[in-house]
């Protein structure tokens, strides 16, 4: 409830002008907003291109948020329908290699910016590696898929929120989610994660 | 039994997370005892479950996040640009008024409207000067009659103006001393009349007296004569 309060009143200040509310409120969510990208993506680099576009978006829409819903989850529809058309633009992209997830992201730029403040090159490398079997197992997934999946057991949503986030009716949705938990069936990686 | 996983498809999260009432809790259990598939889908959504806490939270590399919420930042114009505009602009005027800077036995001479003698400038700023002269001239003694022409006709207006206040203020006093002459003998003729009234009264009560001792004289004078008659009888 707090929480609830406090968005209200960074948002109302941020409509009003004040860039320090909107840094406030921005600093608030972009770590979920960057992460839930980067199991979207795979990509630093196209997670942080959707993380903005996703913040750019909720900006410009700013004036239309009643506060009817939890902040949360109104930025997390425009996360939701962002995301659609940014994987629905990169795979209509030839140069993009879709499906792949590489190996070695461990070593990328935006990888090493964004642990630059850890000291212990093995506990990063530990970490990325996690993450990155569990980026080759939501890889495995259709996008719509995916995108119940990462709302369901990364986001916990309820089914009528991600139904509302998604556009479809719950029924939709929980078939979805079944048809990928078969999907992953049996899927070694998953192993590797626990 | 065959099984259309419906019941699953429908509970398997709720079941996960131990939100189901205990008759459908125990439902699902019969099922996942009696359907291998629905058992493996419920291992399945374990262990996404598990995955999903073992994410290592990426941290957000720096980015400005108000390079699009923000107004753009108002240029400074840099004082070059300044310089810039400062400079055309002489060297317009420059142009313009044909300056032309040049040394001579005399030292450096600066001159503009293009190439003029010493003479020829001193000459024309002379007749410039003169009909300068005499354009002020013409227009201060225009100036100078429309004030005389004003100061005349204020000086008029002012005299008429006070020879109508100073007769009507005497036609004022003549009338005020006449109706107060006026009133002093309408005062005086009925003092008068007064006077001659009482006058006339005491008159008339004279010529009573008068008769009235002129018949007591007339009356002492008969009883005399009888007296006298008696006397002589």
């Amino acid at each position: 409830m707090f929480q609830l309060n406090k968005d209200e009143k960074l948002i109302e200040k941020a409509l009003g002008g004040s860039q320090r509310s909107w840094i406030n409120l921005v600093k608030r969510y972009e770590g979920l907003v960057y992460n839930y990208c980067l199991r979207m993506t795979f990509n630093p680099s196209d997670a942080m291109d959707l993380m903005q576009e996703v913040f750019l978006a909720t900006y410009r829409n700013l004036p239309s948020y009643r506060g009817q819903n939890q902040f949360k989850g109104w930025m997390m529809r425009i996360a939701a329908n962002k995301t659609t058309d940014f994987l629905r633009a990169r795979g209509r992209n030839p140069l993009h290699r879709a499906g792949e997830v590489s190996d070695d992201s461990y070593n990328s730029p935006e990888i090493h910016q964004a642990h630059s403040h850890h000291h212990d090159p093995a506990e990063d490398y530990k970490l990325e590696k996690t993450n990155q079997q569990i980026k080759k197992v939501l890889d495995r997934l259709p996008d719509e898929q995916k995108l119940v999946v990462e709302l369901k057991f990364f986001q916990h949503f309820t089914f009528d929120e991600i139904s509302h986030q998604t556009g479809t009716s719950i029924n939709t949705v929980k078939t979805r989610l079944y048809t990928a938990l078969n999907k992953l069936k049996g899927y070694s990686e998953m192993q590797n994660v626990m | 039994m065959l099984c259309d996983h419906q019941l699953v498809i429908e509970h398997i999260n709720d079941y996960v997370e131990d939100k189901l009432s205990p008759e459908i809790k125990r439902q699902m259990e019969v099922v996942f005892d009696s359907c291998p598939d629905c058992q493996a889908t419920y291992q399945q959504c374990l262990e996404l479950y598990q995955m999903s806490h073992a994410w290592q939270s990426q941290n957000v590399p720096e980015w400005h996040r108000t390079s699009f919420a923000v107004r753009p930042p108002v240029k400074n114009t840099s004082w070059l640009n300044w310089g810039a505009v400062a400079t055309s602009s002489l060297a317009i005027l420059m142009v313009v008024f044909q300056l032309e800077i040049s040394s001579g036995e005399t030292g450096l001479m600066i001159s503009f409207g293009g190439n003029q003698s010493e003479a020829k400038i001193a000459s024309m700023v002379e007749s410039q000067l003169t009909d300068y002269k005499n354009e002020q001239e013409k227009i201060f003694q225009v100036k100078l009659t429309d004030a005389l022409e004003k100061q005349d006709n204020r000086t008029k207006l002012r005299l008429a103006n006070w020879l109508e206040k100073s007769r009507d203020e005497r036609q004022q006093d003549i009338k005020f001393v006449m109706t107060g002459w006026q009133s002093q003998r309408y005062e005086d003729q009925k003092s008068v009349d007064r006077q001659l009234s009482y006058i006339a009264d005491n008159q008339i009560e004279n010529n009573q007296v008068i008769n009235q001792l002129i018949q007591s004289v007339a009356t002492n004078q008969d009883s005399d004569g009888q007296s006298k008659q008696s006397k002589q009888l």
